[in-house]
């Protein structure tokens, strides 16, 4: 079977700064609407944008890793796209390989859950008062996999130093609005 | 006890909170990457109303979009407007408001009134 024509609406690669976002959220928004994209399609896009999108900041902005250059280490890429029936936001960075598991297991928690277990899960999260020295309120995950209804993709490759490069994909229904 | 008014951004919400009338709104949209600085004075503004609450506070919320960040901090005023609500004669009322197409913004809504224990009403506004 033929994999699904992919096409890139918007897509961005180098340092990324709290400009960056905001250029990059409005172009989303303005692409969306142009593509005539439905307003409760355009708010799940937006919305799973922006945890992307701060998720990469915050991450990356004051990433070191001794014997790299900062510059290296803190590239970025995020891709708006679409196929047939999804449209597609993916991001890509480097993270050290003993911070990859705490991640990983999040994701494949949340991606466990049926609807009803991450709705009790976000609010006993949103409740336990905890805001992370980045500024995360340990939502972002649980948020993603609500407003898209599918499983949150993820794909890692390895180095031979302590880096890893974490790729992450949000697919969203075209065709299914309530997710 | 001076109002609390800022302007809207394309990332940060419309605030209008005014003592004299007890009328709170918040709308707009709230995807700022420093909720804590954003939300910090909102939180000040509420706890020194507090101290001499009208009878009746109505808040109105209308937001078209919010972050995860931004989440914890909303709560957060909810819980204060909550501890206005348990003085004696003191009561606060919110209007949470929701595009008609926004049925994820309604269920939020019913997320905060769940744990905060507020009474929420719900208005559909048509775009």
């Amino acid at each position: 079977m033929l994999a699904p024509t992919k096409q890139e609406i918007i897509t961005f690669d180098g340092l990324i700064d709290t400009l960056n976002v905001v250029e990059i959220l409005n172009d989303i928004e303005l692409k969306a609407e142009e593509m005539g994209v439905s307003n409760s399609l355009r708010k799940k896009i937006f919305n799973i944008a922006v945890e992307e999108l701060q998720n990469l900041l915050h991450h990356t902005r004051d990433f070191s890793v001794k014997g790299e250059p900062d510059d290296k280490v803190r590239v970025v890429q995020f891709s708006f796209s679409e196929e047939e029936d999804f449209f597609l936001l993916k991001t890509s960075n480097f993270l050290l390989k003993k911070h990859l598991k705490i991640v990983e297991e999040k994701i494949n928690f949340v991606n466990k859950l049926s609807k009803g277990e991450l709705k009790e899960l976000y609010r006993k999260v949103l409740t336990n008062n905890q805001i992370s020295d980045k500024g995360g309120a340990g939502l972002g995950f649980i948020d993603m996999r609500r407003k898209s209804g599918l499983d949150l993709i993820y794909d890692v490759e390895y180095f031979d130093n302590d880096l890893a490069r974490f790729t992450f994909l949000v697919k969203i229904n075209k065709k299914k609005d309530k997710g | 006890m001076k109002e609390l008014i800022l302007n809207g951004t394309k990332q940060t919400p419309y605030v209008n909170f005014n003592a004299e009338t007890g009328k709170l709104e918040l709308s707009g949209r709230s995807i700022p990457e420093n909720s804590f600085e954003f939300y910090n004075p909102l939180l000040e503004w509420i706890t020194e109303y507090g101290t001499n609450a009208l009878a009746i506070t109505n808040m109105k919320v209308y937001l078209e979009y919010f972050n995860t960040s931004s989440s914890k901090y909303i709560l957060e005023v909810l819980k204060r407007l909550k501890e206005i609500n348990e003085l004696d004669d003191k009561e606060v009322k919110v209007e949470w408001c929701y595009d008609e197409d926004d049925e994820e913004m309604m269920e939020t809504g019913e997320d905060y009134e769940d744990v905060t224990g507020l009474h929420f009403t719900y208005t559909e506004i048509e775009e």
